[in-house]
C-alpha cells in the first residue's frame, strides 16, 4: 500500500469519525475533487463505515438488558453480598458449616480474634509450677565471709545468711585475702626448677591464672 | 451522552464516593455504550454480556473509594471492566459459535428503498460482522469502540491506555483488514496478524 493511499485512508477514516480539522478537511475535499482513485476509496470506506456502525449497534448496543436493571440487580447484590460471604450457605441452613464456609476474610478476622483471646489468657491465669514475679526473692543476693584453707575448696553450694530474708549467700575468702567473691575456685600447688612454690587458681570454667607467691607473699 | 464534560462526571464520582446510588447510577449509564463495546471485544461475542455487564457494576459500587483521580475515572472503569471480562472469558467453558447460523439484521432498511439493495448490504454487513469477529482482539476492540460513536480519539486512548498516534494506527489497520476480508483478499487470522504486525 502506497504512502499516498495510507494518507488518504488515515484522513478519510478522520473524516468518517468526525475528528478532522477544517484544515485537514479542506485538504480531503481537493484530494477527492482532483483524484479519481480517492474518490472511489472514500466512496468505499464510507459504505464500509455505514455498515460497521449498523453492525455495532445491532451487534452489540442493541443488544442485553436495560443499563437501568442491570445495576439495579448489581446494587441489590452489593448490599446482600457482605452478608452472605459471611454466611454463605451457613447460618441459615447448617450452623456447623459456617466455619468452613466462611470466606478469607472472615477467618483471618476470627483467627486474631481466637489468638488474642489465648493471649489474654495466658496473661492472666497463672500457670501451675511457673515463677511469676510475686514469688521470687525481694532483694538481690548477698555476699557473706566464709572461713577458709578447708581443704583447697570452697563450698560449691552457696549458703544461706542466718537472720537474714532468705536470700542466697555466695561463699567469699575469709579475711587476710583479698575481699573478693569466687565462685567455685580449684586450686594447687605447683614447684618450680629454682624451688620457688606457685599457688594455682583455676576457675570452673577452665580459666588459669597465679594467684599468689607462696615464699615471698604468703 | 455528556461523556466530554469531564467535569460532571468527576463530581459524580465525587458523590459516588459517599455513597450516592444516583451518581453511581449515572456515572455507569453514561459509559454504558463503550463498556458494553469493550466487553463484547474481549469475549469475543455478546454472550454472556449481561451477565458481565452486572459484575462490573458489582465491582464499581464495591471499590468507587479506590478511585484516586476523579477526572481519570474512565480509564480506571476500562480496566475494571477489561479485568472482569478477561476473568469470565477464562472461566467460562470456550464455545465455538458457527458464523453461518448468523441471522443478519435488517441495517439498512429504513434507508434504502430498493429491495435488491437492501438485500446486498445486508449481505455486506453480515460480511463486515464476520470480519469484525475475526479480528485480533486489540484491533476489534479499538474498532468496535470507534464505532460505537460515543468515544473521540483521545478519550479511546484513555480507555485501551495506548498513546493516541497507536490508537488510530490500530484503527486505520482494523479498518484495512476489515476491507480486506469483505473484497476477500485477507486469509486467515493468524496471516491478518502477520501481515498488519
Amino acid at each position: 500500500m502506497s504512502d499516498t493511499l495510507d494518507k488518504w485512508e488515515i484522513r478519510i477514516g478522520k473524516f468518517l469519525d468526525g475528528e478532522l480539522s477544517p484544515q485537514e478537511r479542506g485538504l480531503l475535499e481537493s484530494e477527492l475533487q482532483r483524484d479519481r482513485h480517492a474518490k472511489e476509496l472514500f466512496e468505499q470506506m464510507r459504505v464500509l463505515h455505514e455498515c460497521s456502525c449498523g453492525v455495532v449497534t445491532h451487534e452489540v448496543l442493541g443488544r442485553g438488558a436495560d443499563p437501568a436493571d442491570v445495576f439495579e440487580r448489581a446494587w441489590q447484590q452489593s448490599k446482600k453480598s457482605w452478608w452472605r460471604r459471611a454466611t454463605r450457605g451457613g447460618l441459615a441452613g447448617n450452623g456447623l458449616r459456617w466455619g468452613a464456609r466462611a470466606d478469607g476474610h472472615l477467618r483471618f478476622a476470627v483467627g486474631i480474634a481466637a489468638g488474642l483471646l489465648l493471649g489474654l489468657v495466658f496473661h492472666f491465669v497463672p500457670l501451675p509450677h511457673s515463677r511469676t514475679p510475686s514469688t521470687l526473692p525481694s532483694q538481690p543476693p548477698v555476699a557473706v565471709d566464709v572461713p577458709s584453707g578447708r581443704g583447697g575448696q570452697i563450698e560449691r553450694e552457696p549458703q544461706m545468711a542466718q537472720g537474714g530474708l532468705g536470700a542466697p549467700v555466695v561463699p567469699v575468702r575469709s579475711a587476710g585475702s583479698p575481699r573478693r567473691i569466687n565462685r567455685e575456685v580449684n586450686w594447687y600447688i605447683y614447684t618450680d626448677r629454682d624451688g620457688n612454690q606457685w599457688l594455682i587458681e583455676g576457675t570452673h570454667e577452665g580459666q588459669v591464672k597465679s594467684a599468689a607467691f607462696r615464699n615471698g607473699l604468703l | 451522552m455528556v461523556l466530554d464534560k469531564t467535569q460532571d462526571e468527576s463530581e459524580l464520582v465525587v458523590a459516588a464516593y459517599r455513597g450516592d446510588k444516583e451518581a453511581l447510577q449515572g456515572l455507569l449509564k453514561a459509559n454504558w455504550g463503550w463498556l458494553k463495546g469493550l466487553v463484547y471485544s474481549v469475549l469475543g461475542g455478546a454472550q454472556d454480556l449481561d451477565d458481565v455487564m452486572q459484575e462490573i457494576c458489582l465491582r464499581v459500587i464495591q471499590n468507587i473509594r479506590t478511585v484516586r483521580e476523579p477526572a481519570r475515572f474512565r480509564g480506571w472503569l476500562a480496566v475494571v471492566a477489561r479485568r472482569e471480562a478477561l476473568n469470565y472469558h477464562r472461566r467460562r467453558p470456550q464455545k465455538v459459535v458457527p458464523f453461518d447460523g448468523v441471522t443478519l439484521p435488517d441495517y439498512a432498511e429504513d434507508d434504502v428503498d430498493d429491495p435488491s439493495e437492501d438485500l446486498e448490504k445486508k449481505e455486506l454487513c453480515g460480511r463486515v460482522l464476520e470480519a469484525v469477529k475475526a479480528l485480533p482482539e486489540k484491533y476489534r476492540e479499538v474498532f468496535i469502540l470507534a464505532h460505537s460513536g460515543e468515544l473521540t480519539y483521545a478519550q479511546m486512548a484513555e480507555v485501551l491506555d495506548v498513546p493516541i498516534t497507536t490508537m488510530q494506527i490500530r484503527l486505520v489497520r482494523a479498518r484495512q483488514m476489515i476491507r480486506d476480508q469483505v473484497a476477500g483478499i485477507g486469509g486467515s487470522e493468524v496471516q491478518e496478524n502477520e501481515r498488519y504486525a
